[in-house]
């Protein structure tokens, strides 16, 4: 209790200047979903004849609103569901769990009406913040037939996808590493599966993606560009539940039910490729036995409501993707495993109805490596980052015109280089580099605060300090550090800004400032992230790289929020940003930071958005115009170049077209400038043989890139209340089969007989129209 | 290790490839250099190429090849107490009977005799090659100066050399040659040729540098694979392996840290190539202009194959 108390006084005089007292009631609770019971985040609720009196429910789907005695309608609504009116006699503080319901008309408390919905894009502070219920993912044509979250993120204005078919992407010209991804809070540092070409998401266990392009509050840190907070399901705590599907390169299952009715409930989920496995009676007896490739994710929750003010979440992650390559005629082989694992433990706590605490403690990691030989020579390549994270955060929800978010987070990283070892008969060979530690610790404040109905802010400060630690051996004067030993520290004070403007209930203009500091990097010179590229930590050699990104934006809705429309526009500053050095090659006895050269950065777009909420038709249509620049003093003198991922002209039409009951469209258009890429410019000879020497960097652009994917939900008995459910997914991936090209290569044309030679470029392309089936199936042990 | 991946993800998804004309980049001509100074047993006097570099979408026939080459320049070597003036030698200079031979001794194949071949040499071998020396060349071309230095390190020689079965499933005629190395203290860089199976020594396409970062003062014995013709076709089955019952050649070569940055960046920048490729320049070694110019300490051995 004494502890309570020092901390409600911490938030108290933190923000003293800015409350005013008040006789308030508070009313707080959960906001869940009526069938499953899980908790939605994000869901509003807010007084409907004063919008301005409202909140949204956190990442718990706790929500806390306190208000001036009297009688409320309060309207609790969420994206997909219908909302729910609720009339409150506010004479006390009250404790209200609000279940809402998707679809079909539930209760009596239950409207549809128009004038209830609320014009959230435009009421609120946050710029660049995009929810993304999974529910509305899965309606999008997949490639495959795979349903992937980070596919869907690209298709919004300001994200950039990283190639063909990825899953990465960019975000308003940030580079791959400058994106936090987060699965129930814990770090993915590596989201892609098979090369990027699918996201590590299974759609099954992921109740929640939300993407942060632009003035990431404070409670965010330790990257410049974006956060990618994706939250699992914690499983229905009503009754048991079988979801699945069958699809031509992979199987999912999800079972998910209560422990015990409403207090506790359970989540399993599991999906696998099997495309290879399928090919290994024609692999056999080949030159290729044995050979196979898959990837599996498997994700389980657990959670437990002790009482009415604790919960405990217990949920993990892991996944891999394991590569076996066998030539059995020249005993060769290699094996190539990698992949992430996150365990996340959570316990809410309820102080007062007014004070949330979680407390996390995290783990995660992604592992790879490579194994390979021949008869008695061995090989073996392994690179690893390792977290161990504990936090503490705080919602304070004093009166209904401030909203008060504070904590701590401090992480132990564990970085493993590429580390090399050989092995010959008896003789052993290492490469000899080190791991790297280093302890990252942040803590932030902010306030959401409504300064009158019109204005609204947002202001936060984060304070982050990052260590690193021994052992380790200084490359610039031999110094020797012990463990734990501090080798260096870096500090950051990272102040964010935003603040809306109402002109009216449907239009507000926004501004955002936002610097941050991130201190650990991935470096790529490829034109994609792999995933032998390896995270490193800011180190004597390596500064942290900082941004600063100033957006603004007009927002209006037309037709009660049926109609969103946006014009955000940006401008960031990048500094410390690091790359590989022009004659970088790849040597793996030789720490990475040797050749890394640093320089800046620079971006500036136009985002604009257009979205259809409600109807029989639903979707938007996003528009970038951007330019991203990279200038470094070890290339060309300082030039400045297009980065990669700068694309002048980027669009993305998606639409859901619901035909009849039983039959959905979905389709989705995509368009984007060609990449930049550095060509050959001239040849010449050495020792007899064809040497190419490179233009200047990313000075010649492939084809621009165009795509159409359409498909078809077909559920044959959709409004049948029995158990079990099942529905047919028709996908079309590049329905007009263009040859977007993946990559450009060059070989040189010799015609021996008129003895010419020639250097000749060829693009390839991997994905012609790509035709998939996929059979999803639901068991639910009480139907509706 | 990439190119393996890359190749099972493309066959599994059926890709297509297309001619792509890149935007027409117009570059103007570089002068190229390629020059080596050798020492050690039997090794060759110093020479030096000098071309000159192509735009990208040239089509090179043996008339344009040969206008390449860059004549009537002055090109000196100095060690440092003398320096040596080379002689402009061309392959239509010399008797017939001699022309092979001299073209195997550059790496040249059979193809290449129809080119006027013209090099820079110091046909009175007048210049003392010797290891531990650093040498400086000089090249004047109308107005443009080039200016290059390497040095020929100590020699690190073959230790042993034998002949074992190739792995996996044995095959009579072939086998795989070992070596072993004494590797000193310190870093040390290599680069080998051998005999590619038709008398001309070059190197292989697998690459020919390496240095000892994981055998650094070791004793360290590691499989040497035979020279290849880069581009060639190749049958993995037999690659790299030599035939037993042949007398081939191996030219084991010490060099320095810049010579081994040049061929390694460009070996890399060969093959490197496909989607995930990384972007490298070559790092050259002359002031003025591009290529190599690259001390050798050299050790010849002319093994008779037969397996352990």
């Amino acid at each position: 209790m004494m502890k309570y108390h020092l901390i409600l006084l911490f938030g108290i005089v933190l923000f003293s200047g800015s409350i005013e007292a008040q006789e308030d009631y508070t009313l707080s609770g959960y906001l869940k979903d009526a069938s499953s019971g899980e908790t939605l985040i994000g869901a509003n609720i807010f007084d409907l004849n004063n919008q301005a009196l409202g909140t949204s429910s956190n990442a718990y789907g706790f929500y806390s609103l306190s208000l001036p005695a009297g009688e409320y309608q309060l309207v609790a609504s969420y994206l997909g569901y219908n909302n729910s009116i609720i009339e409150v006699l506010l004479d006390s503080d009250q404790k209200l769990d609000i279940e809402l319901s998707q679809g079909v008309v539930m209760e009596e408390v239950t409207i549809t009406a128009a004038e209830a919905e609320k014009d959230q894009n435009v009421e609120s502070t946050q710029m660049g913040k995009v929810e993304l219920p999974v529910e509305s993912i899965k309606k999008l044509p997949a490639l495959l037939g795979e349903v992937d979250i980070l596919k869907t993120l690209q298709l919004l204005p300001g994200v950039l996808s990283a190639g063909e078919g990825g899953s990465g992407f960019y975000v308003r010209g940030g580079g791959p590493d400058q994106n936090l991804v987060l699965l129930d809070e814990a770090v993915v540092y590596n989201t892609g599966h098979l090369l990027g070409f699918f996201s590590v998401f299974n759609a099954d266990a992921i109740k929640n993606t939300t993407l942060i392009k632009g003035g990431m509050p404070a409670q965010y840190g330790g990257r410049l560009s974006s956060v990618v907070d994706v939250q699992m399901r914690e499983g229905n705590n009503k009754h048991y539940q079988v979801d699945g599907g069958v699809g031509i390169i992979a199987s999912r299952l999800t079972v998910q039910g209560p422990i015990q009715k409403d207090k506790s409930s359970f989540l399993v989920s599991g999906r696998r490729t099997y495309a290879l496995d399928l090919a290994q009676p024609f692999l056999r007896g080949g030159n290729f036995e044995g050979t196979n490739y898959f990837f599996y994710d498997f994700n389980t929750k657990i959670n437990f409501k002790l009482s009415d003010k604790d919960r405990i979440y217990l949920s993990g992650y892991f996944g891999r993707d394991v590569l076996n390559f066998k030539q059995p005629a020249r005993d060769f082989f290699f094996d190539l495993p990698y992949g992430n694992t996150t365990a996340t433990l959570r316990w809410n706590h309820l102080f007062t109805d007014r004070l949330f605490m979680n407390v996390s403690a995290i783990y995660n990691d992604y592992q790879f490596a490579f194994k390979g030989g021949q008869e008695d020579f061995i090989f073996e390549l392994k690179s690893a980052i390792e977290d161990i994270n504990l936090k503490v955060d705080f919602d304070f929800y004093p009166n209904p015109t401030h909203s008060i978010k504070y904590g701590i987070n401090t992480t132990y990283h564990t970085l493993t280089p590429n580390t090399a070892t050989a092995m010959n008969d008896d003789i052993d060979f290492s490469s000899g580099i080190e791991p790297k530690y280093a302890l990252e610790t942040g803590l932030y404040v902010q306030d959401d605060i409504k300064v009158n109905p019109a204005l609204s802010l947002n202001v936060g400060v984060r304070f982050s300090i990052f260590n690193q630690l021994g052992p380790f051996t200084s490359g610039l004067d031999g110094q020797v550090y012990e463990t734990n030993e501090i080798v260096q520290t870096y500090t950051g004070l990272e102040p964010r800004a935003s603040l809306k403007y109402s002109l009216g209930k449907d239009l507000s203009l926004k501004a955002a400032v936002t610097y941050a500091n991130q201190y650990l990097h991935l470096v790529s010179n490829s034109s994609s992230t792999l995933p032998t590229d390896i995270w490193v930590p800011s180190t004597e050699v390596v500064k942290p790289q900082t941004g600063l990104q100033y957006a603004a934006g007009i927002f209006k809705n037309f037709q009660d929020a049926m109609w969103e429309t946006s014009i955000e526009l940006y401008y960031k500053d990048l500094n410390n940003q690091i790359d590989y050095a022009d004659d970088y090659v790849q040597n793996i006895g030789v720490d990475e930071e040797q050749a890394f050269v640093f320089g800046e950065g620079r971006a500036y777009g136009a985002e604009f958005f257009l979205r259809k909420n409600r109807g029989k038709a639903t979707g938007w249509v996003g528009y970038t115009l951007a330019k991203t620049e990279r200038s470094f003093e070890d290339i060309e003198g300082g030039r400045w170049y297009p980065a990669v991922y700068d694309r002048l002209n980027d669009l993305s039409v998606v639409l859901n077209y619901e035909i009849n009951q039983k039959l959905e469209l979905g389709a989705s258009f995509v368009y984007g400038t060609g990449r930049w890429f550095t060509p050959y410019e001239s040849f010449y000879f050495i020792e007899g043989n064809i040497a190419p020497e490179y233009g200047p960097r990313n000075s010649s652009q492939i084809e621009d890139y165009h795509r159409f994917d359409v498909s078809l939900t077909y559920t044959p008995k959709a409004d049948d209340a029995k158990k079990f459910k099942s529905s047919w997914n028709l996908s079309f991936y590049n329905v007009y089969n263009r040859k977007n090209p993946f990559f450009i290569y060059y070989d040189a044309v010799i015609d021996r007989e008129i003895g010419t030679t020639q250097l000749e470029a060829f693009k390839v392309t991997i994905f012609p129209i790509i035709p998939s089936i996929t059979y999803n199936f639901k068991w639910n042990q009480k139907a509706k | 290790m990439r190119y393996l991946i890359t190749t099972l993800v493309l066959l599994s998804l059926f890709s297509c490839q297309e001619e792509f004309i890149p935007d027409n980049i117009s570059e103007e001509p570089v002068i190229v250099v390629e020059g080596f100074v050798e020492a050690g047993e039997g090794t060759n006097p110093a020479y030096v190429l000098i071309t000159q570099s192509v735009p990208f979408l040239s089509e090179i026939g043996p008339e344009l090849f040969q206008g390449l080459f860059i004549r009537d320049v002055a090109v000196d070597i100095s060690d440092g107490n003398e320096t040596v003036r080379l002689t402009e030698l061309c392959l239509s200079d010399l008797p017939d009977e001699i022309k092979e031979e001299f073209a195997n001794q550059l790496g040249l194949d059979g193809d290449s005799l129809s080119v006027d071949y013209c090099i820079y040499v110091d046909a009175l071998d007048q210049l003392d090659r010797d290891f531990g020396k650093t040498y400086n060349l000089r090249i004047v071309v109308d107005d443009v100066e080039l200016t290059a230095e390497t040095t020929i390190p100590e020699l690190v020689p073959i230790d042993s050399i034998y002949f074992t079965e190739i792995p996996g499933d044995p095959i009579d005629s072939l086998a795989q040659m070992w070596v072993n190395i004494q590797d000193p203290e310190g870093p040390n860089y290599y680069r080998y040729f051998t005999d590619d199976g038709n008398g001309v020594i070059t190197t292989s396409a697998f690459g020919s540098v390496t240095d000892d970062i994981f055998f650094d003062g070791q004793s360290f014995d590691f499989p040497l694979t035979k020279a290849s013709v880069r581009g060639a076709d190749v049958d993995p089955a037999t690659f790299g392996f030599f035939a037993v019952g042949d007398t081939t050649t191996l030219k084991w070569c010490s060099i320095d840290a810049e010579h081994y940055d040049f061929w390694s960046t460009y070996e890399f920048n060969l093959n490197s190539q496909g989607p995930f490729a990384n972007y490298i320049r070559v790092n050259h070694n002359i002031e003025g202009g591009i290529g190599i110019f690259g001390g050798l300490a050299v050790d010849v051995l002319r093994p008779y194959v037969i397996k352990e």
